[in-house]
């Protein structure tokens, strides 16, 4: 998995993008108004991640960004019942977050929300006696500041969207509607189709259920006519960011019409490595940013056929 | 504070909670109703009473039954449990905190000292 995020972040962004997700080292006056969790697979997509941070930039937030595979929620070994690792990844992901002093830390990953709030914060409150901080969801912190979000809207966005939901959160499908009601020009249509599990990923178990439950959605989404398919969570935009390619709508992650209309130009680059699929001629395409980041071929080769298989 | 000195505490903390969790739960099954995944999973047929005190005996160092097994294989998280829940649980918490004490059964590290205690913590999201 580390291998994967190291290697796909890479092949679509330069080193001093790269850096925007690492801690600032620039001494502090105090601690910043919160810290934005990353968590790990983001990364795979970095423009939904880049796309957050331009976004607290416009709110003129100060924020300190940390995550990535080394601060790991602890959700795999959580699955697996191997809680004494576990509690030692996830305590020090924990103590990594405090350190910066914020009392609210913003998660985008809804897996990391539930790993950290549901399930190792609560034991660290009452192994140590208090939490050192609230872990939030991104989104809903957004749409606390939607009406400053909405004055600083700069282009209409005129587009007819659906959105590819889950109900892991009932209050960041809230947010999100929220704030798609204050971007100009989009209409939300609502798609009465099954939302189940927190991402894509949680339905691995039952992959026919799973393929079933896409088919239903991406049929009632042609139905209904629509230009725009959002996904929220970034393993769904994995999953599907090419499932617009030669249907009648497009696919696009939900932080690229809020930035749209914000205007903030972003590039869905996984998707492009996805549709190119070809191995050899991804590797053509990234080749700058290969040797920018100094990576090597047989390991990016891996990396991409464990991503996105050969074709 | 170092999260780092105690991990083997994570573990009795998780007992804790799930002990506190034995006390609250009805065994009502509610939380079972509420779930998308029994049908896709082949329980739907289950009793919802019963798969729901075989994930507290999951939780609290016992072997649980199968449909109680099946159960926590397949949460996938949706969380239409948590409001379905009318005694302050989150089943969520519960059914995956199950799925790990379920993995640590079949698994080659079985758990050590099991436990049944009671406790006075209690998840309630």
């Amino acid at each position: 998995m580390s291998r994967g995020v190291r290697v796909l972040s890479r092949l679509q962004i330069p080193p001093e993008t790269l850096a925007r997700f690492k801690p600032s080292r620039e001494e502090r006056a105090g601690p910043p108004d919160v810290v934005f969790y990353t968590g790990c697979n983001v990364l795979k997509t970095p423009h939904i991640a880049l796309l957050c941070l331009d976004i607290l930039d416009l709110l003129g937030v100060d924020y300190e960004v940390m995550g990535g595979v080394g601060q790991c929620c602890g959700v795999y070994q959580y699955r697996a019942g191997d809680f004494v690792n576990n509690g030692k990844m996830a305590n020090a992901t924990i103590d990594g977050l405090a350190s910066a002093g914020a009392s609210t830390v913003l998660s985008w990953c809804p897996s990391c929300q539930i790993s950290i709030a549901e399930v190792s914060l609560p034991n660290y409150e009452l192994q140590f006696g208090a939490k050192p901080f609230d872990l939030n969801p991104f989104l809903t912190f957004l749409a606390s500041h939607a009406d400053r979000l909405a004055a600083m809207m700069q282009r209409r966005v005129e587009k007819k969207i659906a959105l590819h939901e889950r109900p892991v959160f009932p209050e960041v499908m809230a947010a999100v509607r929220t704030l798609l009601s204050i971007i100009p020009g989009a209409e939300l249509v609502e798609i009465d189709v099954p939302r189940v599990g927190t991402q894509a990923n949680s339905l691995a178990q039952l992959p026919k259920y799973k393929q079933e439950l896409v088919r239903r959605e991406l049929a009632a989404v042609a139905d209904a006519g629509v230009t725009t398919l959002a996904t929220i969570y970034h393993a769904c935009h994995r999953e599907i960011c090419d499932a617009g390619d030669g249907r009648s709508f497009e696919v696009v992650n939900f932080m690229e019409l809020l930035g749209e209309g914000l205007g903030i130009d972003s590039e869905d680059l996984y998707k492009r490595l996805k549709l190119v699929g070809d191995i050899d001629a991804i590797i053509a395409d990234t080749l700058p940013l290969i040797e920018a980041h100094r990576l090597d071929l047989d390991t990016v080769r891996d990396a991409l056929l464990a991503e996105f298989g050969a074709k | 504070m170092d999260g780092l000195q105690d991990p083997a505490d994570f573990l009795d903390t998780f007992r804790a909670r799930g002990a506190a969790i034995a006390d609250a739960c009805t065994r009502c099954g509610d939380c079972f109703r509420a779930c998308p995944m029994t049908e896709p999973a082949g329980i739907g047929d289950a009793d919802p009473s019963e798969t729901a005190a075989g994930i507290v005996d999951l939780i609290t160092g016992g072997d649980g039954d199968d449909a109680a097994v099946r159960w926590t294989e397949a949460c996938s998280g949706s969380g239409y449990c948590i409001p379905a829940c009318k005694h302050g649980i989150n089943p969520r918490f519960m059914v995956q905190l199950a799925r790990g004490f379920a993995r640590r059964n079949a698994g080659t590290a079985p758990l050590p000292n099991r436990c049944r205690c009671a406790g006075a913590m209690a998840s309630r999201r």
